[in-house]
């Protein structure tokens, strides 16, 4: 975004699963990367601007386990922290914020009840609601299928709203749909690729693009981040407010510090923290 | 070591956990009130209060639960207050977001960031212009960005006894002010990192400067301790 000061924000995403963090490669092989308390303060050292937990965790009885890692986070790490994945309910949301999560990202239970993104906005403020939208492109007509994901591929594409970690196509056109939900008071979206999660071949950019030209509430860029140019283009290209990655981080390929620099050298406005 | 006695308020409209933990962990002795009944100014430093959410809801929640007096109260005899975001915000007498006046303490009128090309929520961590003197912002150094998650702010020029503390985001808002023990920051100091335990050991640190050096006014002065 031109015309001021804010920098863009690198966000590193912790997949949770009962309290540990993992990480899905095309939300199938899942590698444990650890403690997330611990994580999350080495992410505040290096200077990260903004923290996402993804709970992923299945099983009912185990659901409480994101409580405590929310908890045992917020007292230690003091920076920001988005809380999504099963968020089904405006107690579910209330009890994320009450445990010290800034933010809630609300997913497949803002496709089925709609409404609730409108009571959650209305209750806590549109500053804290994220709708998190997982995307797929759809496939072509005719004049070319959806092989060429190249950023000067023409920008007639579409894309369908998948709810449930990505296994339940909605029907519902990515744009049309966060269009709503900024009518409902969502105050930011997390917009992830399924094409790219998990590819390392860096974001849908078109799909960033197109999204930017038709809202202008924040976006998380999410889904594909192999390496440090794909932050690059995820704001110089995508018009990102955020960009979002989760493995080149936890397994140690980049640091946050090494995320912020490429990002500077770029010409993009980062928050510079004392270690660098 | 003397700990500085921290009140904050919660109204239900804040996140009184991340507020309440980041001043404790700048050494803080924290308390969280939720009742007026449950708050004795002559046990207390300093105070507190957070908000997030819809400018009306906030001063509506406050005045429901009966704190807006005791805020009111505090701010009269000088006594040391941090106000934050909305809790910043609603000192004001209104705001372009809701048609319920705000607590007035605070000439001016809040009104909606944003502009041409300009994301709303301003959501994220920005820069403010550097204040000259402010207790503050002690040990901080220009440049700092501090954490932001707001779509509307209090107009700068609040006149004379007011240190402003300006910031822009299509147009300009006060991201912090000083009226002698009267602070407030638009931004999130409990989120901020490093930079923002350090405007919590300041805050802190003018909590037991006030102890140590109390307001004539106040009776109560003599039933603290020492």
């Amino acid at each position: 975004m031109t015309g001021s000061s804010l920098a863009v924000r690198v966000v590193p995403c912790l997949d949770v699963d009962c309290g540990r963090v993992v990480k899905g490669v095309q939300f199938v092989e899942i590698r444990d990367a650890g403690d997330p308390v611990e994580l999350a303060a080495r992410y505040d050292e290096e200077g990260a601007d903004e923290l996402v937990f993804l709970d992923i965790t299945a099983s009912h009885e185990r659901r409480d386990t994101i409580y405590d890692v929310v908890e045992r986070t917020a007292d230690e790490v003091f920076m920001p922290l988005t809380v999504g994945g099963g968020v089904r309910s405006l107690s579910d949301v209330r009890a994320l914020l009450h445990c010290g999560a800034d933010k809630v990202s609300m997913n497949t239970a803002a496709v089925d009840n709609p409404r609730l993104v409108a009571q959650a906005a209305d209750r806590f403020g549109a500053q804290c609601i994220v709708v998190a939208i997982d995307a797929r492109r759809n496939e072509q007509p005719a004049s070319g299928r959806a092989q060429d994901m190249s950023p000067t591929a023409a920008e007639d594409i579409s894309w369908t709203v998948y709810t449930h970690g990505g296994r339940t196509p909605t029907g519902l056109d990515v744009l049309g749909w966060a269009r709503e939900v900024i009518r409902l008071g969502a105050g930011e979206i997390l917009l992830t690729s399924m094409d790219r999660d998990g590819t390392k071949q860096g974001y849908d950019l078109p799909l960033l693009r197109s999204l930017r030209q038709v809202i202008d509430v924040p976006i998380i860029a999410s889904g594909g981040v192999g390496d440090l140019s794909h932050l690059v283009e995820g704001v110089v290209q995508g018009q990102a407010d955020a960009v979002l990655a989760a493995s080149i981080f936890h397994f140690g390929e980049y640091t946050i510090t090494e995320a912020k620099q490429e990002l500077a050298n770029a010409g993009v406005t980062v928050r510079r923290t004392k270690c660098m | 070591m003397k700990q500085a006695r921290v009140v904050v308020f919660d109204y239900g409209m804040g996140n009184i956990r991340s507020v309440s933990r980041a001043c404790a962990k700048a050494g803080g002795d924290v308390r969280v009130v939720t009742d007026p009944g449950d708050f004795d100014p002559s046990l207390t430093d300093g105070l507190v209060l957070p908000g997030q959410g819809h400018f009306g809801a906030c001063v509506q929640r406050l005045r429901t639960v009966g704190l807006d007096q005791a805020v009111l109260d505090w701010v009269q005899e000088d006594r040391p207050f941090l106000g934050i975001c909305v809790g910043m915000q609603i000192l004001a007498e209104w705001s372009e977001e809701d048609s319920a006046p705000g607590l007035g303490v605070l000439p001016g009128r809040c009104v909606r960031v944003g502009g041409p090309g300009l994301t709303v929520p301003h959501m994220g961590w920005d820069c403010q212009t550097w204040p000259v003197q402010t207790r503050l912002f002690a040990g901080t150094v220009p440049g700092t960005r501090f954490y932001y998650c707001h779509s509307y702010g209090l107009s700068p020029g609040l006149g004379h006894g007011v240190e402003e503390t300006v910031s822009s985001y299509g147009v300009p808002f006060l991201a912090a002010l000083e009226r002698s023990n009267l602070w407030a920051t638009q931004f999130h100091p409990e989120k901020s990192s490093a930079d923002g335990l350090v405007l919590w050991k300041n805050f802190l640190a003018s909590c037991l400067a006030a102890r140590s050096s109390p307001p004539v006014s106040g009776a109560r002065v003599s039933e603290r301790e020492a």
